[in-house]
């Protein structure tokens, strides 16, 4: 029980745990904001893939390995859904062409999607609304037939309305394509890693030289076709790998120019009758079917449902090519999402364990802190001793002591760590494009952290006052510049003075530039369970820290002690 | 001198025997106490006596199980703490022993009243202190307002005079209720008045039938006990 009342003493009256509890605050919050900004980083990409992609793909997954793909699709997406793990299944076409456009030309990915799948199992916006593209038209007339439809959802239906290429025929649309936003060779991002509409592509015209293959894949069975298709909207889905190289377009035009939709070939010859064989009837191709599964039901089970579909279609139809072309795959498991996930997960692990070293500082603070603690308090652990404190009681004493700094210091980083990371944003824009007032700023607040620290000093001198008195002076002190200070950072930028603008424009040098990463921000969420482990983790360090020195104390002789000066 | 008369018939509550202890220091062995005896009966005041390095502090250690004898045995109330260890010696030093200090060695984070509670808290778990401490409070107070302090309770040692924080080692001895008080030069750093205020404490402690082993180099101070034995190079004259 005394320990309880040493250490809240101890606790109270000295500088040096304050000391210990700020580095294990410092490398609890250090490590914190790392992994949840690479953690951030790494939810925001598999969060944009999953989005291009449902949650569980059947069919070919390597783009550079062209197949034919497979028949029998409808009855395998009826088949899908029919199973309570399924919420939805969609045929897409994907294949290789060669675009062309004022500025770019090259190869590209085409996907042929149903317009009824967009928002559904590819869960992705259109991002161009009516008026942003209406408002860059110069004539009133042209301004009011943009203004005239819905432009977000003639994106997702991949067709425009006949009138824009002069057909005025009531309700009759054209198909047209959707591009990845970094296709368009216009677009640029500002520093808010924004677009401009004024750069949009929409309404113009692309063409694609398509080349379509055999059931079998193989080339050279039809010759390429080149189409015009016009633009309906572009989409940044926020996954850069496909919005610099995906064009989207409807599902049955795709199906028709790549000779995949059903059709009637020509008899062939029967060598034994000497006459022609019946004609045959080749069923309509995909090349994969994307499968959303219902909210809840745990990918492996959706992906079971996937195998259990197509085994059906394959006991149905024992010629189809189904098992060949037909592989089941989660999103997640996509060669090409894999291997960027991939990397990004090494890099949030690279950088978490080389900051974990670091927080290791922490331990050894703590170490040291109490190594000198020790050595301070050598007299009061002889008189301990002298009146009955056993060498485990001196022991649990400076391990209690250690736990208790590690439980304040770590629960005080998870806070710093949490203000950091959701107000990282703001900070960095201020210091990024605000260079020159965050300098001014953080001068004042260094200026307050002085100020505190004398008020601190001098409260603590003064005459019947003590360590208390000298912290809750600089607590409040520092706490009430900080508090102006950053109450007044959220709205500094726009009051800056015309001389103070052109200072930071002079001098900006942006920290995170969204111009040149994809992501337009820094992720601000706090990963908890992540949190909590470092939290712990902080703790145990601590402990640890305080343990040798808790032992150095614990064996020392009670008369040596109690005549240590 | 003091009342009531210690029972000399009594068999002692303290018995050293043949105590010898040595230092090694620097290559060098010192003999510290050369096989000291000395007999202590209950409700008895003895005065060791002895100059600088005669051994007295040593031997008072000893008889407090804060350091151990190289040969011989201190029976205390018949039980050799010679051969205790670990949590009986620690349960010897926090039960059956009060120690006064010179230096008071007073925990200066500590108020008076915590400073002498402390002492009742090494036993027993947190759990078990809620139930206890009321009482622990209001014995700790009555031994502060006994030796003068009860005006004082709050104050750190930091705030206190010298006289003031050896009541305060003297309550602190007390508190629970130890079956020998063992003193080591306590009015080492008083002043006279103070000393002689101290002492009148030790003598109402005495007649109150409480056995005290005081160590001093002061034959003045030494005179108050009941018997006085003299230490010199570490043998008992």
């Amino acid at each position: 029980m005394y320990q309880l009342l040493l250490i809240s003493h101890y606790l109270r009256r000295r500088m040096i745990p304050l000391f210990a509890a700020l580095a294990v605050t410092l490398c609890t919050a250090m490590v914190i904001i790392v992994m949840s900004v690479m953690g951030g980083f790494l939810d925001l990409m598999r969060g944009s893939a999953h989005k291009l992609t449902g949650d569980v793909v059947i069919g070919n997954v390597e783009i550079n390995r062209p197949t034919g793909g497979f028949a029998h699709y409808r009855e395998l997406t009826e088949e899908l859904g029919k199973d309570p793990a399924v919420a939805r299944a969609t045929p897409v076409i994907e294949c290789l062409a060669m675009l062309n456009m004022p500025g770019k030309s090259g190869f590209y990915q085409v996907v042929g999607v149903e317009g009824g799948s967009i928002g559904d199992v590819l869960k992705f916006e259109p991002m161009w609304k009516s008026e942003d593209i209406a408002n860059q038209m110069g004539d009133p007339e042209s301004r009011a037939l943009w203004s005239s439809f819905d432009l977000q959802k003639a994106g997702k239906s991949l067709s425009l309305p006949a009138s824009l290429i002069g057909d005025r025929t009531p309700g009759k649309t054209i198909p047209a394509a959707m591009l990845g936003v970094e296709v368009n060779p216009r677009h640029y991002r500002d520093e808010h890693g924004q677009y401009s509409p004024s750069n949009a592509y929409v309404g113009g015209t692309i063409e694609l030289t398509l080349v379509p293959l055999g059931d079998r894949g193989q080339s050279g069975a039809y010759e390429p076709k080149k189409r015009a298709l016009p633009v309906v909207n572009e989409l940044k889905s926020g996954f850069y790998e496909y919005d610099k190289s995906r064009i989207y377009v409807p599902f049955d035009w795709l199906q028709q120019q790549l000779e995949m939709s059903e059709r009637e070939t020509a008899a062939e010859f029967d060598p034994v009758t000497g006459q022609g064989g019946a004609p045959k009837i080749k069923p309509a191709r995909c090349t994969q079917v994307l499968i959303a599964g219902r909210p809840g039901v745990p990918l492996d089970e959706v992906r079971m449902a996937a195998e259990r579909a197509v085994q059906r279609i394959c006991d149905r139809h024992p010629d189809c090519n189904l098992d060949a072309y037909a592989d089941v795959t989660p999103w997640d498991r996509i060669p090409f999402i894999r291997g960027l996930l991939n990397a990004v997960k090494s890099e949030k692990g690279m950088m978490t364990f080389l900051f974990a070293v670091i927080g290791m500082v922490a331990v050894m603070m703590v170490g040291i802190t109490f190594y000198m603690i020790v050595l301070e308090k050598t007299r009061d652990i002889g008189i301990l001793r002298s009146i009955g404190a056993s060498q485990y009681g001196i022991l649990s004493l400076f391990v209690r002591y250690g736990l208790v700094i590690g439980v304040i210091g770590s629960a005080l980083g998870v806070g710093l760590a949490y203000f950091v990371v959701t107000h990282l944003n703001n900070l960095e824009h201020l210091l990024g494009y605000n260079v020159v007032t965050g300098i001014l700023c953080n001068a004042l607040l260094a200026a307050t952290v002085v100020a505190a620290t004398v008020a601190a000093f001098l409260s603590g001198r003064r005459e019947g006052a003590g360590f208390e008195r000298g912290l809750a002076a600089f607590l409040v002190t520092l706490l009430a510049g900080s508090a102006i200070l950053f109450f007044g950072f959220t709205d500094i930028g726009a009051h800056r003075p015309e001389w103070l603008m052109r200072l930071d424009e002079r001098y900006a040098c942006p920290i995170w530039d969204p111009r040149y990463y994809y992501f337009d921000k820094v992720p601000d969420t706090v990963n908890w369970l992540e949190a909590r482990w470092v939290a712990v983790f902080a703790v145990v360090a601590s402990v640890m820290g305080a343990l040798v020195p808790a032992v150095l104390a614990a064996s020392k002789n009670p008369v040596e002690a109690m005549r240590h000066e | 001198m003091s009342d009531p008369t210690p029972d000399t018939n009594a068999p002692p509550i303290l018995q050293v025997r043949a105590v010898v202890r040595r230092f090694r220091e620097a290559g060098h062995t010192l003999d510290i106490l050369r096989g000291v005896d000395l007999d202590v009966r209950k409700g008895e005041w003895v005065s060791i006596l002895g100059r600088s390095g005669s051994g007295k502090s040593t031997l008072m250690h000893l008889i407090a199980g804060l350091d151990r004898v190289d040969c011989g045995t201190i029976l205390f109330d018949g039980q050799d703490i010679t051969r205790l260890r670990g949590a009986g010696l620690d349960r010897y030093r926090n039960r059956k022993m009060g120690l006064v200090f010179q230096s008071y060695h007073l925990l200066p984070e500590l108020s008076a009243l915590d400073n002498v509670m402390l002492a009742a808290m090494m036993d027993g778990s947190v759990l078990a202190w809620p139930g206890k401490r009321g009482a622990v409070r209001d014995r700790a107070e009555a031994l502060l307002t006994r030796v003068g302090l009860g005006g004082r309770l709050g104050h750190k040692p930091a705030k206190l005079s010298g006289g003031e924080r050896q009541r305060v080692a003297i309550a602190r001895a007390l508190i629970n209720n130890p079956a020998l008080i063992l003193a080591d030069e306590p009015t080492g750093n008083l002043d006279a008045e103070t000393t002689e205020e101290i002492l009148a404490l030790f003598g109402q402690l005495r007649a109150e039938g409480h056995t005290l082993v005081l160590v001093t180099h002061d034959t003045e101070v030494a005179a108050r006990g009941d018997r006085i034995v003299t230490l010199k190079e570490g043998r008992v004259v």
